[in-house]
């Protein structure tokens, strides 16, 4: 398969589930233990990975913002800007995609490697319906809750390192947070967190279903599956960080 | 809390094994030099999709930032300077942790589940020098020269951005580079890279080489190649950072 087959498959998968939840066919009770197993699997990872990035940022910028205009009483809003356009989706994406995608393609490779997906399609049930669609609206809520209670773990983080290393006291820290961050950046993370989060199940699941034979079918399928998604994320975030430098300007 | 002890030790034994067996590449050289080869070519798209899209995503926010100030004349030492020090080494590290790390991972467990590992030890030969010394020195190489590679290029895709999008002049831009990313800057990048490179080839190896159970073992290797790889990037980023906070600007070196 060439990219632009898989692509097409992928949005198939996606518009398919997603139909699936507008319709009502996919029973609620199952998208309650989704976003349980999903929120709950990689939160404590996704709130550790992107406090230490807080903390990692600020004192980068901190040297930075020195070495440029010789003084950082700005960084905490600079550095927390990006954290929250950029830094906390795209990690928070990135690590529920290694923990939950790379699951949802090793479950679905190994159901088609010992043909439970078509025993399914023989008893009439779809596989997206049943198996993709709970994921998704899942993936996307619990990207989106993630990514901002590991906003505000890595806020924290940043602001007692900014206290304790960088000199800082914690009036002015909050002060320049609250000038440079407005609610559009808290908005154009929430997007960003919705859109990556649903392109995971549907990324993992083409990989999953179309994988090959044998363990090492579902060593290729699940590799893949993190690769691909880890791509698309990074793109899609040029894309929409590109369509807001130009709707800003 | 012991038991995570224990599997730490179980962690740091594995590594030392295998980076004191550094000899034995000499001998399994065609096998190193194959998979050395492999992972490189397979992994080269991966790194200059990553390095491209990190580097104008930077390049792209830092514009918007400095553009309030009308400092977009340091915008080129700024954003290259930001990215090779810090977001441009963990973001290639998390691509390539499961490009060249969950693939390594899924190969040998598949070998240790189909009993080819078994088969070899059989023969009287030592797995852990046969397949997997090779593998992790293979990966941790390739993966130092594809981080550094992809920073090079994440400078390429930050200037291209900036170029197309906002007309800055890139003659500026370029000369900026060159007065504000210190050599400091560049060591720091470099020895990221290093231990990024010898963190994922470490990680995959052991996962891939303690897989058990069948089919569904392999695809909880990769995942937890995937995951502990990524987890432990930042930490290790956070660590380095840190030590070189303290070390280099609190005595007074420069």
């Amino acid at each position: 398969m060439n990219v632009f087959q898989r692509c097409a498959d992928t949005l198939r998968i996606l518009f398919k589930s997603i139909s699936a939840l507008l319709s009502g066919r996919t029973s609620s009770k199952e998208i309650w233990k989704q976003l349980y197993e999903f929120g709950n699997s990689s939160i404590g990872i996704v709130v550790l990975c992107v406090t230490f990035m807080g903390i990692i940022l600020i004192s980068e910028y901190s040297y930075h913002m020195k070495l440029v205009i010789g003084n950082d009483s700005m960084i905490p809003g600079f550095a927390m800007i990006l954290l929250i356009r950029e830094l906390a989706p795209i990690v928070g994406a990135l690590l529920i995609t290694s923990k939950m995608g790379a699951s949802i393609a090793a479950e679905l490779a190994a159901m088609k490697n010992t043909e439970q997906i078509d025993a399914y399609r023989l008893l009439g049930l779809d596989i997206v319906e049943l198996y993709v669609a709970p994921r998704t609206v899942a993936s996307a809520l619990s990207a989106w809750a993630l990514s901002t209670i590991s906003l505000a773990f890595a806020i924290m983080g940043a602001w007692i390192a900014a206290v304790v290393f960088l000199n800082f006291s914690t009036g002015p820290f909050f002060q320049s947070l609250f000038v440079f961050v407005s609610g559009k950046d808290l908005l154009l993370m929430s997007l960003k967190a919705i859109i990556f989060g649903s392109c995971i199940p549907a990324i993992s699941a083409h990989y999953g279903l179309n994988a090959s034979f044998g363990a090492e079918g579902v060593g290729h399928a699940t590799t893949d599956a993190v690769v691909g998604n880890s791509i698309t994320i990074i793109v899609m975030d040029f894309v929409i960080t590109y369509l807001y430098a130009v709707a800003t300007t | 809390m012991k038991q995570r002890l224990q599997h730490l030790n179980e962690h740091l034994n594995f590594f030392w094994n295998l980076f004191i067996r550094l000899p034995q590449v000499f001998v399994e050289r065609e096998e190193f030099l194959r998979q050395f080869a492999d992972v490189g070519i397979r992994s080269l798209s991966t790194t200059v999709t990553a390095g491209i899209f990190t580097g104008a995503i930077m390049a792209l926010q830092f514009h918007l930032q400095l553009k309030d100030f009308g400092a977009e004349s340091v915008l080129g030492g700024l954003n290259t300077s930001g990215t090779i020090r810090e977001v441009g080494p963990i973001l290639i590290a998390f691509m390539l942790a499961g490009k060249v790390g969950a693939f390594t991972s899924a190969e040998l467990g598949t070998m240790k589940v189909t009993d080819q590992i078994q088969a070899v030890r059989c023969l009287g030969i030592d797995p852990i020098s046969f397949f997997v010394v090779p593998r992790f020195w293979a990966v941790a190489l390739n993966s130092i020269l594809l981080l550094v590679f992809g920073l090079v290029i994440s400078v390429i895709g930050g200037l291209l951005a900036v170029w197309v999008s906002a007309g800055i002049n890139p003659d500026q831009y370029l000369l900026m580079i060159a007065r504000f990313t210190s050599t400091e800057s560049l060591a720091l990048a470099i020895s990221k890279s290093v231990i990024f490179g010898l963190l994922m080839g470490h990680i995959c190896c052991a996962n891939g080489y303690w897989t058990e159970g069948g089919t569904q073992g392999v695809g909880l290797a990769v995942k937890k190649t995937a995951v502990q790889s990524m987890v432990s990037i930042v930490l290790a980023d956070f660590f380095v950072s840190w030590i070189v906070e303290l070390v280099v600007r609190s005595g007074d070196f420069r």
